[in-house]
């Protein structure tokens, strides 16, 4: 087998960045996309589905607001309705450190035209009558571009585009090794199958530390693994996503009803572990849950499930590729816990980079050089 | 409107009538058990208030938007979702749509509870019965190393020692519980009653879990007054509820479910539906009215008022109540979780997770037998106590070698990806897909919907639940999963290996925030 392209990794990046790359080319029967277990296990699907466009970090920014514009759009590129809605964010403020954050990453915020909205307590609480009282909290922050989007339909629509625009999609094929020869990437092995390859992308998520070890691509990546949970459904009534930072707490309704949510207790696991869950976390969740959301004594968790953040050194995704690397070998990955959100994007501008050579604006900053280049970004704004 | 008498039973009981969530028709509860939809709490001693009722949303008639109920039917619910009308309309729709769904409203309420108490129960061997089968694996274990033993049982006690006929050793440990799962950090039960959550230490655990009622799908297999034995064993002979009903239909595929029928003719007019294997009528033992059928068709709406027999010609039968007696279902959900993989066994014509003489498959610290193993209801005492020599340490006999080799065999296990399902599964009752078909009832996915995802090209279970939402629901695939398996390779043809499963994960039971805060 040939290919010209060969993607690694059949998540959200993946698979976008190969439908994109498609359609830039016009086909896509030069490009395969390898997928170990099914499309989506790795991060995609393990998400609670939503996107932000507040980040704190101005590049950040801008990247979030073209992604949500993207992801705005996907319905009609790939044919399924991803059931995108702009339900919100709210922040809940309950410190003054918080505070102070929020109110002043607010004013770049105004700058680019999608300022939060500060509510007293007071409205809060008759605004969104699920929210318990406390007397801690200072003010709520409401972004109304955010909102939800569902995991599931994003997957198959992109890979419905894929297939129909020719991009040979391989499930179950772990690919073993990449083989350089001569300084230059020349072919990988999958299920035992050797593909002469001319570039290869690894978009593999967590799982890219591999072979980071293997090529010595020394790629700053460190997966955390974080837990999520979900309720039996309810009637519709949390529709913003709900951020508390001092709780180290999130939680929301998917559109089916079930109470998702998720809190950081602070020993989560380091590196690529089994996805496994705590009764401890669990028990954490809910003692939070139980400050922030009245009645939760009452909601019943039908389903924990974990998935990694792939931290970077500034919490912020990777593009493109190093000189050290061999040739023909790039990477987009990292995403910091914002995959599913900015994921879709990346794809697209490495896409162009690949079909073009020109680097797009927005890739450019990303590039993995950053770090030993000290051209690092500064995000803040990590949820969970 | 006229609800029927179960109907409000159960709204006195325990509210667990709700309207489903996409077609807003009235719905009562098939099982008496924790994760069955709309049953929000159920304790071993009886039945209580998990809402308080104004939170409890009432029955609604059916929604009846003429072009979306067309286009719903036409598509599927998932293709519904993704047609060109829905995309186009969706960001102005999408409140409207979430607002059709007859969830409960949020609890809202806060009532101060006392912190639970996390207690380690230290055991070699943990065993979790839902069988008295477990109970009996339990002592043999206690007798055999004088160690003790804890049992997780996840039925009331009582049960247990019925089903068994024996009671417990000195040093069984009795934790009359919910069972949680294997977390990462330990092996978690609960007792919603003495607010305790118990961390159970043990090297080995076994499953002794038994079966439970198969939902069957046949049209309108949803409306209340359909029912599981147990359930209305519940109600009828353990409550002496439902006095209003008169008639009642019991379909069954075996002597179980004669047995069942006897009971409820104590107290009501009783009719045996027999169906699947249990046809030919002389080989039935039961003077009492009986009718063959090839398939099966409630009529009625709300409420079930009658049975449309479909065999060599259609006849209507009268009843208010339908009982559920068809061939048990494994309860496989927490070995599954533990590590282990599903086998078809032929024995139970169902798939269940895959044995060697009592071991989980692949695992050294993991049992699994009885019922829901595959193994014949009169070689379970035998199982068991050859299985607890192993579990004991101790060594079998060349003579129990071999009767553990012809227990295994017994249980005919075959590997998926050899499975067809080609003769009808005893549960389905019906010969085409289409119609009010419900094959999980927590996320309203109908028989038709699944055929329709498979056929789009979802081939595999992991992506027909994400397609159609089909096992995300309070049941977590419990009432799906073997179900929708079976069907989809009788309709289709297809082996059950390429279908494949879905993970299961914890917590196995839902649980309650203020459980374990």
């Amino acid at each position: 087998m040939e290919c010209d392209t060969a993607i690694i990794g059949g998540g959200v990046v993946g698979l976008s960045l190969a439908m994109n790359l498609a359609m830039f080319e016009g086909r896509g029967n030069n490009i395969c996309l390898f997928e170990s277990n099914y499309l989506g296990y790795g991060s995609s699907l393990r998400n609670a589905g939503r996107f932000r466009v507040h980040f704190g970090d101005e590049r950040n920014l801008e990247f979030a607001i073209r992604s949500a514009e993207y992801l705005e759009e996907l319905s009609k590129i790939t044919g399924m309705n991803t059931l995108i809605t702009k339900t919100g964010y709210l922040w809940i403020a309950s410190d003054e450190a918080a505070y102070k954050t929020l109110k002043s990453t607010n004013e770049l915020f105004k700058k680019w035209g999608v300022p939060l909205t500060e509510i007293p307590p007071e409205l809060l609480y008759r605004n969104y009558p699920f929210l318990k009282e406390r007397k801690e909290i200072i003010a709520g922050f409401f972004g109304k571009e955010n909102g939800s989007i569902h995991p599931d339909s994003v997957i198959f629509g992109l890979e419905r585009k894929a297939r129909r625009l020719g991009v040979k999609i391989l499930e179950r094929s772990r690919v073993e090794e990449i083989e350089v020869k001569e300084g230059k990437v020349h072919s990988l092995r999958s299920r035992g199958v050797g593909v002469s390859v001319s570039r290869v992308v690894l978009a593999n998520g967590a799982w890219m530390l591999e072979f980071s070890k293997n090529l010595q691509l020394n790629i700053p990546l460190e997966p955390v693994r974080k837990e999520i949970a979900v309720s039996e459904p309810f009637a519709f009534r949390i529709s913003p996503f709900v951020v508390d930072s001092a709780l180290h707490l999130y939680f929301s309704q998917t559109l089916k009803g079930e109470i998702i949510g998720s809190t950081t207790i602070g020993n989560e696991p380091k590196g690529v572990v089994e996805l496994e869950n705590r009764f401890a976390w669990m028990r954490t969740y809910a003692n939070r849950l139980k400050k922030a959301l009245k009645g939760s004594n009452f909601i019943r968790i039908i389903r924990t499930w974990s998935g990694y953040y792939e931290m970077t050194p500034d919490r912020s995704h990777i593009m493109g590729r190093m000189k050290s690397w061999p040739e023909g070998l790039y990477a987009i990955g990292g995403f910091s816990g914002h995959g599913f959100m900015l994921g879709p994007f990346a794809g697209k501008l490495m896409a162009e980079f690949l079909a073009t050579g020109k680097e797009p604006r927005l890739m450019s900053l990303y590039t993995p050089e950053r770090f030993s280049k000290g051209m690092t970004l500064n995000e803040n704004f990590v949820i969970g | 409107m006229n609800y029927s008498p179960i109907l409000e039973t159960f709204r006195e009981r325990i509210i667990p009538t709700a309207s489903s969530p996409k077609f807003k028709r009235p719905r009562a509860p098939f099982y008496m058990e924790r994760w069955c939809p709309w049953i929000r709490a159920h304790s071993p001693k009886g039945v209580t208030y998990l809402y308080l009722p104004h939170s409890s949303s009432n029955p609604s008639p059916k929604y009846s938007m003429e072009l979306i109920s067309k286009a719903r039917k036409e598509l599927g619910s998932a293709g519904f979702y993704h047609s060109i009308l829905v995309r186009r309309l969706w960001n102005t729709v999408w409140k409207t749509v979430v607002k059709m769904s007859g969830n409960p409203e949020l609890p809202m309420e806060d009532i101060e509870l006392p912190e639970p108490h996390e207690e380690v129960i230290e055991g070699g061997v943990a065993i979790i019965a839902g069988d008295g089968a477990g109970l009996k694996l339990a002592n043999r274990v206690v007798e055999l190393t004088g160690n003790n033993v804890v049992l997780i049982a996840t039925k009331p006690f009582s049960r247990l020692k019925e089903e068994s006929g024996e009671g417990a050793r000195g040093n069984v440990t009795i934790l009359e519980s919910v069972y949680l799962g294997k977390f990462e950090d330990g092996v978690y039960a609960l007792s919603e009653e003495k607010r305790e959550i118990y961390r159970i230490a043990a090297n080995t655990l076994a499953f002794v879990t038994g079966v439970r009622d198969a939902m069957p799908i046949f049209e309108n297999n949803d409306l209340p007054g359909v029912v599981s034995a147990e359930l209305a064993k519940f109600l009828i002979v353990g409550h002496g509820a439902l006095r209003d009903v008169r008639k009642i239909a019991v379909l069954s595929n075996d002597k179980r479910g004669l047995e069942a029928a006897r009971e409820f003719s104590r107290f009501k007019e009783t009719t045996v539906v027999s169906v699947g294997s249990l046809k030919k009528r002389e080989s039935i033992d039961w003077d009492g009215e009986l009718v063959v059928a090839e398939e099966v068709k409630a009529t009625g709406y709300p409420v079930v008022e009658g049975l449309k027999i479909i065999s060599s010609k259609e006849e209507e039968l009268q009843t208010d109540l339908i009982v559920s007696a068809i061939t048990g279902i494994p309860d496989i959900e927490p070995v599954l979780q533990a590590g282990g993989r599903l086998v078809y066994s032929k024995y139970l014509g169902a798939p269940t997770v895959g044995t060697e003489k009592g071991y989980v498959k692949g695992t050294k610290n993991l049992f699994f037998l009885g019922r829901a193993s595959g193994t014949p209801e009169d070689l379970v005492s035998k199982e068991v106590e050859l299985v607890s020599k192993v579990i004991s340490g101790k060594s079998l006999s060349s003579e129990e070698e071999k009767e553990l080799n012809n227990i295994q065999s017994s249980k005919g296990l075959a590997p998926l990806e050899d499975t067809i399902i080609n003769n009808s599964p005893e549960l389905l009752l019906t010969r085409d897909i289409r119609g009010m078909k419900f094959v999980c009832t927590c996320q309203d996915v109908t028989l038709e919907d699944v055929i329709l995802a498979y056929d789009m090209g979802y081939k595999d279970l992991e992506r027909i639940k994400r397609f159609t939402a089909l096992g995300t629901g309070t049941c977590q695939g419990r009432i799906c999963r073997i179900s929708s398996s079976l069907a989809i390779s009788y309709f289709r043809k297809t082996p059950l290996g390429s279908l494949g499963g879905f993970k299961q994960r914890p917590p196995l039971e839902p649980v309650e925030l203020g459980m374990i805060y």
